[in-house]
């Protein structure tokens, strides 16, 4: 449990004080750009083994925090650190280290398999390109047996596979690392409800059995309270709130929170006060 | 929704200002490289007009070498490379462009007169193109202000594209001015001497913007908010004037091309009608190695395709205005109309022109066997040109030559267009500025290099014709980065190298690849019209442009010996624009 970490142990990624502006196009190529804070001030910290949400509406920042955390863009302020290293964007020999500890899952894992790969290739490919020490043979059956795909679907191209198939593919691709910290975009839009569980449950799974922290971005709050014991807002890029995700169902402190919630469940909201006039609504 | 922006990760070793710099640094360095490519003409080429210019200016001295060496001492032969590209830099812009080898006068008032007639000619197959296309666009208007808007771009437009400058200006001089004896063939200064060559330049110009606009005009009638405007009961003036301004940014690039290559065509136009002209005065120059004459006429050619294209770019960016910075114009979508017979017109070109090779490829090309002129008989069926060689052997023969040649150039120009096509912000300028000069300035340029040859037309074709591939690669090349297997590549560890061969080529060459097939007929028309110029194989050789052009001479009392190879020609340009529209629809 998170709350039983020390205070002073170093988290598996830490990020401290980060600030994103975006320059948009003027009206007039002589007058200066207007820069705009995406994110501001954002300090977020995620233990060994934590299962952590990252919920906001569309165009609260979710995207941008993701792309600093994925060292794919730089941040204008702030430092991230991993396991007491600095993460900055920079070449894929030199990143190679933090991709093995930090993997991702993106929104629809399905699109995000070469289609002339075969399925061997395609969870080959990080352990080759990341230079993994070991079996990679022994590593693919390993990952495709926890993700619960048979063996048979080594050979087959992402073409042959079903949509639930191949999100446990995208999954096993990445899990095959054995990374400590598994970014996920939407991992359950798109999907039908008995392929939902089954990715609840392997994610839940992962969490306890080999202690890989998880952070889960949705828009939608309602997949936070089977999923994460953390829950953080975003809002206008700015971190809101950041507690225990039933705390946070139960009393939410922010009057935007509060809309989310009720977007979320609309059975809970009757217990609720109404959000305030000024509160954004979340469009769903 | 939320993935949309995880890209492939920024080079970290340029920045991003920098890197929005670089097109533009890319343009300036072309245009630089260019002029200073034409600088060095007369250094590069090697040659020595001394003894000419002494005989021009005074035939009857001996040519001592004193006197040879202070004519070269006079014209700055005797300068370095550099030396003498500074010189010729710093005369051009205080008005002074040299003196001609030829008559050993100051070259530039000739051209600048020359220039004048050019864009008198030019304007006037402006004005026609304009009508063209206002033609070629009233059924398509009228059926998208009735609300049911179809393509109709239809045959009469593909027959206007057809017909190459060169080879339009050939037959109307047979059908117009030889046959019908209505207009002259020949001169310059009256309004009647106008009429043909603003034709054989406005025709195919006007047939391809009628074109685009009529394709692009229907695509934007499709578009649902036409028909909201109907129902809000806006005016038919009011839609059409909408629609209008809707979709003429999309296509403003490509007019400005159409535009620019008016100044290509001209060049071959004033070269059959004998306009005095900025085209013929360089072709001259040339021709007779006159290399300040010739540096001047390309200088000046480019000079005026670079004003064109620019002219076409600001009215983009005047239309546009904040929606272009911003990197959000609309794309007109395109509706691939398929007939369930697009393949039958180039399928049934393609038959014939195998009849014609076969036929003639086991007669002799070179050899005089019959009398001068003689008319087609059993024996010889398509009769025999000025020197009494077999027409059908040289059709068939120029017909393998042409074709080797333009296969030659299609796969340089593969290979050098997904090369270049790789790198797309470093390629802008040269894809711009290559995309901007016909051919025939590339041939102009080139034959004042190495002297006309077959080796240097194929050079000067494949110098510009590799541009619309690299375009197209760098396309593909954005929109497979665009898809997700490939956005998630730099999370795998995926190197750049690995992502180049493994991940994106793969998905390029294929299309790029049919691309440059399908442009196999339109270069082998661009190789013929450089033959046709003289910019080609020299005479003998059983070329399809030379043919056109040894023929045109005996016009009047030998038709068949312009009219064969101008009918090859024409079939070989219907088989580009089937195929080439065959392209545009996917």
């Amino acid at each position: 449990m998170p709350g039983l970490t020390p205070e002073n142990a170093e988290p598996l990624l830490r990020a401290e004080g980060l600030y994103k502006h975006l320059y948009q196009p003027s009206l007039a190529f002589w007058r200066a750009r207007q820069p705009r804070t995406i994110l501001r001030d954002i300090h977020l910290s995620i233990q060994p083994g934590e299962r952590i949400g990252l919920a906001g509406v569309s165009g609260a920042g979710k995207t941008t925090l993701l792309n600093l955390l994925l060292a794919l863009n730089g941040a204008d302020a702030g430092s991230i650190t991993c396991q007491g290293r600095p993460v900055r964007p920079a070449s894929t020999r030199a990143l190679r280290w933090y991709r093995r500890l930090v993997q991702y899952i993106p929104q629809d894992p399905a699109s995000s398999l070469d289609p002339r790969m075969s399925v061997r290739e395609l969870i080959r490919e990080p352990l080759v390109r990341l230079s993994v020490e070991g079996h990679h043979g022994r590593r693919i059956d390993e990952a495709l047996d926890r993700v619960g795909l048979d063996q048979k679907f080594l050979g087959y191209r992402p073409g042959a596979l079903s949509g639930g198939q191949a999100q446990r593919v995208a999954i096993a691709r990445a899990v095959a690392l054995r990374p400590r910290l598994l970014l996920a975009d939407e991992p359950l839009s798109g999907l039908d409800l008995p392929v939902r569980a089954k990715v609840m449950q392997l994610f839940n799974d992962m969490s306890r059995l080999d202690d890989t922290a998880f952070l889960i971005i949705s828009h939608d709050l309602s997949v936070m309270p089977r999923l994460c014991e953390r829950t953080l807002i975003l809002h206008d890029g700015a971190i809101i709130e950041d507690r225990p995700t039933a705390a946070l169902f139960g009393a939410p402190e922010h009057d935007h929170t509060r809309a989310l919630v009720r977007a979320a469940h609309p059975d809970l909201a009757i217990m609720m006060p109404a959000p305030a006039a000024n509160a954004s609504y979340p469009v769903a | 929704m939320s993935t949309a922006s995880v890209g492939v990760s920024p080079s970290p070793a340029l920045r991003p200002a920098l890197r929005a710099l670089v097109p533009t640094l890319s343009r300036l360095v072309t245009l630089a490289a260019v002029v200073v490519l034409v600088g060095l003409l007369p250094w590069l080429s090697g040659r020595d007009p001394a003894l000419s210019i002494l005989r021009a200016r005074a035939g009857d001295q001996n040519p001592t070498a004193e006197a040879l060496d202070s004519i070269r001492a006079q014209l700055g032969l005797d300068m370095g490379p550099w030396e003498k590209l500074g010189h010729w830099l710093w005369g051009l812009m205080h008005g002074d462009a040299g003196v001609s080898w030829i008559s050993g006068g100051p070259v530039l008032p000739g051209m600048l007169q020359a220039t004048g007639v050019s864009l008198a000619l030019m304007l006037a197959a402006m004005l026609l193109a304009l009508v063209t296309t206002m033609a070629l666009c009233v059924t398509a208007v009228r059926r998208g202000l009735m609300g049911e808007p179809a393509p109709t771009s239809g045959a009469l437009g593909a027959t206007l594209t057809a017909l190459p400058e060169f080879l339009l200006a050939a037959l109307l001089l047979v059908i117009f001015a030889a046959g019908l004896n209505w207009l002259p063939p020949y001169g310059w200064g009256e309004a009647r001497h106008m009429i043909l060559p603003a034709l054989s330049l406005g025709l195919p110009a006007g047939g391809l913007m009628g074109r685009l606009f009529s394709d692009g005009l229907t695509a934007s009638f499709s578009e649902r908010w036409v028909a909201t405007w109907h129902v809000a009961g806006f005016g038919r003036r009011r839609i059409a004037l909408a629609v209008l301004k809707r979709t003429l940014p999309s296509l403003l690039p490509q007019v400005g091309l159409v535009i620019v290559g008016l100044t290509g065509g001209a060049i071959a136009v004033e070269q059959v009608f004998s306009i005095p002209g900025l085209g013929r005065a360089t072709l001259g120059a040339a021709s007779a190695q006159d290399l300040p004459a010739l540096q001047t006429g390309i200088l000046l050619l480019l000079a005026i395709a670079v004003v064109l294209g620019g002219a076409a770019g600001l009215g983009r960016t005047l239309l546009l205005g904040r929606t272009l910075r911003a990197g959000a114009v609309p794309v007109t979508r395109h509706e691939p109309h398929h007939g369930r017979w697009q393949w039958v017109v180039p399928v049934a070109v393609a038959l014939l022109l195998v009849i014609i090779i076969v036929a003639g490829i086991g007669r002799d090309p070179l050899a005089s066997n019959y009398l001068r002129l003689q008319p087609p008989s059993l024996d010889l069926p398509l009769g025999a040109d000025g020197t009494g060689r077999d027409i059908l052997a040289r059709v068939s023969h120029g017909a393998l030559s042409t074709m080797g040649m333009a296969l030659l150039v299609v796969s340089i120009t593969f290979v050098l267009g997904v090369l270049i096509g790789l790198m797309p912000r470093l390629a802008a300028g040269p894809i711009e500025v290559t995309n901007a000069t016909p051919p025939v300035i590339a041939g102009l340029l080139v034959a004042g290099l190495m002297g006309p040859s077959a080796s240097g037309a194929i050079l000067a074709v494949t110098l510009v014709s590799w541009a619309p591939l690299a375009a197209h690669t760098a396309a593909l090349v954005t929109e497979v980065q665009g898809q997700a297997h490939v956005r998630i590549t730099p999370m795998l560890g995926v190197g750049r190298w690995r992502l180049l061969s493994r991940y994106i080529l793969p998905s390029v060459i294929g299309p790029v690849f049919r691309h440059a097939m399908l442009r196999l007929p339109g270069i082998a028309l661009a190789l013929a019209a450089l033959g046709f110029l003289g910019l080609g194989p020299r005479p003998p050789a059983p070329e399809w442009g030379l043919l056109l052009a040894e023929g045109i001479p005996y016009l009047e009392r030998a038709p068949w010996a312009v009219l064969v190879p101008a009918l090859a020609l024409v079939l070989m340009s219907i088989l580009a624009v089937s195929l080439s529209s065959l392209w545009r629809r996917g």
